[in-house]
């Protein structure tokens, strides 16, 4: 239960998602507000414990002059017991550096910066964590398809590619070997796992990740942009539901009621739920305030210093508010009385019964259908209801045919159902799955009477997904009777956007030019065929010498020689290869894999990128210094300005102030052209790191990690030829 | 004789100007083009001329770094705008359980709020808090005339540089008509040239496109060149960018230059506690040399903890036995701490460097005078005034003031006093002294005027305000007396007798 335990106001508003809670301050956005209601009892000790909440809180504001997009805070530096307040901050009309994590402050008490370092990569979200392998702790940086990490000496310790913009980052021991993993959501929908540099796994999401929280080792808690949230454990998703409210906050606590954990959900009314882990049941709900602000942040967190975390909650209007966990007195006395049997006993009665009365409603309805279905019968004349009756038996599951097919003409696949039973048509259709359409379901409703439907279906994404489809079937358009066919669980393959090409079609598309080569057993080539059949839509089997075609172009064409184990797959477009080569290998069950490559038109696009980025960065050091010195100009104007006013000279006074206003107006102006040329350095590093990831993807294992070193190892150097030949080869040593 | 030859001599001897002259008679006949250089002897004149130019006004930069009215009054450079007491210059450590601190009442306090120091140097005038922070107004006032005032625009830098472009007359590089790129790739004559441009015209915005061009065609591998870009976007105000300049210049060559300036952007940020960092850091590479330990000290000065600051001045004398500011701001330091002696075998020595003007002989004049030995006090002082102008022979008189109130003439240190105000009509001590010597002859509305002019002029001086305060109280004007003593111990929180002021006016409101 959660009981209400404190409650203030901070007095100024606090951006969403823009605090941060550390052993000594609280902090909100936009300029950094600090919070700090022991300071005052012992500045030089501000960590120590002992301390009982102070009546004078201690506010304090820290200038960092730019637009603040994360904050974090942890004890960087091992030696030193003080955590250090991290800020990310990006360029505004008055900054100089952009896109830079300040590492401002985080020496608060002894106003120093500990670093300011510029993220090429930009960063979106900061988290702070110890991979086992480096050994000291890291602030963690998200950026654009990139996540960089650093530690005290702000030296990049970790640096790795992601899909997209990274949105959150938790460390977590995802896998349950003692270490944490790194796990990174971002805008393509996915949440990766990182070992290091190696990418664990990807789980598909249906929406821009949003949050990502620890709940307990390796239980965690995730929120969508589209307001979906849930729970996985592991690789396996407990639950998931959807509000109607925004998620704005997300924390998950370990704190045991009833076995459960819990996960704190905060929305834009204001209202802050909890659930519990397993099941998703609501336990407790309550608000941050009556006015309904929205919540910006949750922590849970020892803010008393009383050796037990609460939860605390903060809207945007600055209204903090602090809820203590307790256990269920009642639950809690029983338990301690009977011990843990009794509850498990209870549960179980109580489960029962919610099992039982589900099937006497289910039953119910079944009767009050039948019981119509009589009554028409009645009234229906004899001859005609023997007639029906011939043809009245109602279709079996094999009279049910479900095919796809990609139609290259329309970039879709169409899936098409079909009736084999005289007499019988199909009435609607109606597919279920949140990945395939937006608002999770379809429904088709032939207006002419027919046995077969053809539906288009379009994955932006090569994903397996599993559809559930109902078909109502009818004796016809007008008849109210209709049986129902439930397919739970159709697979849509993951390549089902792909189309076979025979031997003759062949001829009509160009062969790629590109290829991925890599050497394996010969015991796995039967785990490869089984593998495209699974994979990929094909109307026979047995030869693997096989031909697909994308729709925009991509082809991929399996080849395997036998004598000499290479299977070289060639693809057009990189892209497409990384998600085939990624599946077969985990399908394949392989933990190392190196592979050749060969995609000539992508070298060639990595060569343009990179000067590019060159390009962009000179430029903006350029456009920095004219800002500058519009600035200064500036200055000196209008102090100009205001001493002529001071004299009475209201004649210079004016004319002091409309060069004010003209340097102003080029101020402008220069700030437009840098915030254009920035934007375009960011997409480009964005396509190379995106690139950076597929090459990576390529590979497996020890590979994996190897391409992504040496490509950021190679972009350091700016050498673009060594890149290319990371990419084709897999390392630039010979 | 080769004129080149002859101009290089002049330059290896500092004989700038003459060097100057020769090298322009030699352009005159074979001018030199900037794109093309066919003549070799033309293009070593040009160099040599810009050379010869650049040390003409070449000035320590690491020391003159003073700062515009626009860029005290728009400063936005500081993090914490809230900080610890004695983790900002904006919030220096009150004087009051500070070892070796010297109390409000002994030491006087300089314009910008500050407890005055024993040397004088650009940027110690930057105001600490309070009136004078975010007004123009008051920012554009000087206290005494021909000093203080911060300059107009941006910095001293420009005016320097102006000043002696007048002198040459016509321009020697069309800057604006610079290609950067072109010149980037002459090695040698870039860097010739990026060094004119800082400091002979200033125009760090085309220096900085030159530089930056250089940079980069040596791979960033130039130490030099990466210095100058920072030097460049320090004084443009790029603070951040030039400072992971300095730290990567520093990364490629190690320099005491660089270290400098990287403290100095840790200064201009206000993190006094991470300038001392850099500097230690230095010093450990460095440890014997005086600029580094300069630097503490000066920290510690502005942070008002002397006590510390006395021992890094004490350390540079070992290593530079005539280092005048140490000398000053150990005389000083003694002299406040009630050892006038000491002061004054201090001043002695600045006395034998060879310093010679008002200010040391009137404060030899002090020191003798505190020392008891009056005779000589007044012989100082007399040659502190013969040596003096308008802009301190009225501090000279306040103090001949002082040592009249002294030994008892209060004719003489009254004379003193109104002469002082006659010659800066903005003497906020000396109206303050005037006052009490206005009671003291019984003119109570004179005295009364006198402080208040006093407390007008200098919003740091709390005596006025307690003075006031005092005369209100005994006139029974309470409410008015209770604002000055308020305002005194705003001033100075620790003083006492003001505090005491305040308890008994409490007393009277509640009595009526």
């Amino acid at each position: 239960m959660l009981v209400e335990a404190f409650d203030f106001q901070l007095g100024n508003p606090v951006h969403q998602g823009l605090s941060v809670i550390g052993k000594s301050f609280a902090t909100t956005g936009g300029k950094v507000l600090i919070h700090s209601p022991y300071a005052n009892q012992s500045i030089a000790a501000a960590n120590q414990v002992q301390i009982a909440p102070a009546k004078n809180k201690e506010m304090r504001f820290l200038n960092t002059n730019k637009e603040i997009v994360a904050m974090s805070a942890g004890a960087l530096n091992i030696a030193k017991d003080n955590e250090i307040l991290f800020v990310g901050s990006r360029t505004n009309l008055l900054a100089y550096g952009n896109y830079s994590i300040n590492l401002t402050l985080p020496d608060v008490e002894n106003n120093c910066d500990i670093f300011d370092k510029e993220v090429s990569d930009g960063v979106n979200c900061l988290s702070f964590g110890t991979f086992p392998q480096i050994g000291a702790p890291l602030i963690v940086a998200g950026g654009n398809c990139s996540i960089t990490g650093f530690d005290l000496q702000a030296e990049e310790r970790f640096w790795t590619v992601t899909g997209d913009n990274a949105t959150a980052l938790e460390f977590l021991d995802w896998d349950e070997d003692g270490d944490d993993e790194l796990l990174a959501g971002s805008e393509d929908f996915s949440i990766r796992i990182f070992k290091q540099e190696e990418m664990l796994q990807d789980i598909n999401e249906q929406s821009k990740i949003q949050f990502i929280k620890k709940i307990h080792k390796c239980v965690f808690g995730y929120s969508l942009m589209n307001g979906t949230f849930g729970v996985y454990h592991g690789k396996k998703r407990l639950w998931r539901q959807k509000g109607k409210d925004k998620v704005t906050a997300l924390v998950g606590v370990d704190f045991d009621i009833d076995g459960q954990y819990l996960l704190l959900i905060g929305y834009t009314s204001g209202v802050i739920e909890a659930r519990k882990h397993r099941t998703g049941d609501l336990l407790h709900k309550t608000q941050v305030e009556s006015g309904g602000h929205p919540v910006s942040n949750i922590f849970y967190y020892d803010f008393r210093m009383e050796g037990l975390p609460q939860v605390i909650a903060i809207d945007v209007e600055g209204n903090v508010k602090g809820l203590a966990l307790t256990r269920n007195v009642k639950q809690f006395q029983a338990i301690e009385n009977n011990g843990d049997e009794l509850a498990v006993e209870t549960k179980a009665i109580d489960d029962a019964f919610v099992d039982l009365n589900r099937q006497k409603l289910e039953l119910m309805s079944k009767l009050e259908s039948i019981k119509e279905k009589k009554d028409q019968k009645k009234a229906q004349p004899k001859g005609q209801q023997q007639q029906v009756s011939s043809h009245n038996l109602p279709p079996g599951r094999n009279d049910i045919r479900f095919s796809q097919l990609a139609d290259p003409n329309s970039t879709t696949c169409i899936m098409t159902i079909t009736i084999n039973k005289p007499g019988w048509i199909i009435k609607s259709v109606i597919l279920c799955n949140e990945a395939l359409f937006e608002g999770e379901s379809f429904a088709v409703y032939p207006q002419q009477s027919t046995n077969t439907v053809q539906i288009p279906l379009r994955s932006e994404k090569n994903q397996e997904l599993q559809v559930d489809i109902k078909v109502l079937m009818g004796t016809g358009l007008n008849s109210s009777q209709f049986l129902i066919h439930h397919e739970p669980k159709y697979t849509f393959r993951k390549f089902s956007m792909f189309k076979y090409l025979g031997q003759d079609q062949k001829l009509l598309f160009q062969k790629p030019e590109s290829q991925v080569m890599f050497v394996c057993e010969r015991g796995v080539i039967q785990n490869i065929v089984d593998w495209t059949q699974q994979s990929f839509i094909m109307s026979e089997h047995g030869d693997l010498k096989k031909s697909l075609i994308q729709y925009n172009q991509q082809q991929i064409i399996l080849k395997y020689i036998d004598a000499r184990s290479f299977l070289p797959l060639i693809i057009s477009a990189m892209m497409g290869g990384a998600g085939l080569q990624d599946f077969c290998s985990n399908f394949l069950k392989i933990g190392e894999l190196e592979s050749t490559c060969s995609f000539p038109s992508e070298i060639k696009k990595l060569g343009d990128l990179l000067a590019l980025i060159e390009e962009s960065n000179q430029l903006k050091t350029h456009f920095s210094a004219n800002i500058s010195e519009n600035i200064n100009n500036l200055k000196v104007q209008i102090v100009k300005a205001e001493a002529s006013l001071m004299i009475n000279d209201i004649e210079s006074m004016k004319k002091n102030y409309a060069q004010v206003q003209q340097e102003n107006g080029a101020l402008i102006g220069e700030y437009l052209k840098r915030s254009n040329n920035h934007q375009n350095l960011i997409s480009t590093l964005k396509e190379l790191n995106a690139m950076i990831k597929n090459a990576s993807n390529l590979r497996l294992g020890n590979a994996q990690k190897r391409i992504v070193a040496e490509a950021r190892e190679a972009i350091k150097t700016n050498t673009s030829q060594k890149i290319a030949t990371v990419f084709q080869r897999g390392t630039a040593r010979v | 004789m080769d004129p080149f030859v002859l101009a290089l001599s002049r330059f290896n001897r500092q004989k700038f100007d003459e060097c100057i002259e020769i090298c322009t008679q030699m352009l005159d006949k074979n001018p030199y083009d900037q794109v093309i250089s066919l003549i070799f002897t033309s293009q070593a004149a040009w160099l040599l001329k810009c050379r010869a130019l650049t040390k003409k006004s070449w000035i320590d930069d690491l020391e003159i770094d003073e700062e515009g009215v626009a860029d005290i009054l728009m400063d936005e450079n500081a993090i914490n705008n809230a900080p610890r007491p004695g983790t900002s210059f904006s919030r220096p450590l009150s004087s009051a359980g500070q070892p070796g601190g010297i109390s409000q009442m002994v030491r006087p306090m300089s314009n910008a709020g500050r407890p005055i120091t024993g040397y004088q140097r650009p940027g110690t005038n930057r105001p600490v808090t309070g009136s004078s922070r975010g007004n123009l107004a008051t920012a554009l006032q000087g206290q005494r005339p021909g000093t203080n005032r911060p300059v107009t625009s941006g910095g001293r830098m420009i005016r320097l540089g102006t000043a002696s472009m007048i002198q040459q007359g016509a321009q020697f590089i069309m800057a604006d008509k610079l290609n950067a790129k072109n010149v980037a790739k002459k090695k040698h004559i870039a860097k010739a040239v990026v060094d004119y441009l800082i400091y002979v015209e200033s125009n760090f915005r085309r220096a900085l496109d030159i530089a930056s061009e250089a940079t980069s065609l040596v791979n960033y591998n130039d130490w030099w060149w990466k210095s100058r870009i920072g030097k460049c976007q320090f004084k443009m105000g790029i603070i951040k960018d030039a400072e992971k300049q300095f730290i990567s210049s520093l990364k490629t060559q190690d320099m005491i230059t660089t270290q400098i300036e990287l403290a100095k952007i840790a200064i201009k940020q206000d993190q006094p506690l991470r300038a001392i960092e850099i500097y230690t850091n230095a010093m450990k590479k460095y440890p014997y040399e005086t600029h580094l330990i300069t630097g503490i000290a000066r920290i510690h000065d502005l942070l008002n903890d002397p006590g510390k600051a006395v021992t890094f001045y004490k350390k540079i004398l070992i290593f530079d036995n005539s280092s005048i500011e140490s000398i000053a701001q150990l005389a000083s330091y003694h002299f406040y701490t009630d050892q006038p002696e000491v002061a004054l075998r201090f001043y002695r020595r600045l006395v034998q460097c060879g310093v010679q003007n008002t200010e040391l002989w009137n404060n030899l004049g002090l020191c003798c005078f505190y020392a008891s030995q009056y005779d000589m006090a007044l012989s100082c002082f007399d040659r502190a005034l013969s040596l003096s102008d308008d802009t301190n022979a009225a501090d000279v008189w306040y103090n001949i003031g002082h040592v009249g109130i002294g030994i008892g003439d209060l004719g003489l240190a009254y004379q003193c006093f109104k002469i002082a105000v006659s010659l800066n009509p903005n003497h906020a001590e000396a109206f303050n002294n005037l006052g009490v010597l206005e009671l003291r002859r019984g003119n109570i509305e004179q005295a009364r005027n006198n402080y208040i002019q006093s407390s007008k002029i200098a919003s740091y001086l709390f005596e006025p305000c307690f003075n006031a305060s005092l005369l209100m109280l005994k006139k029974g004007e309470f409410q008015e007396s209770y604002q000055m003593a308020n305002s005194a111990i705003q001033i100075y929180p620790e003083h006492a007798d003001s505090k005491e002021l305040l308890k008994t006016l409490n007393q009277h409101f509640s009595v009526m």
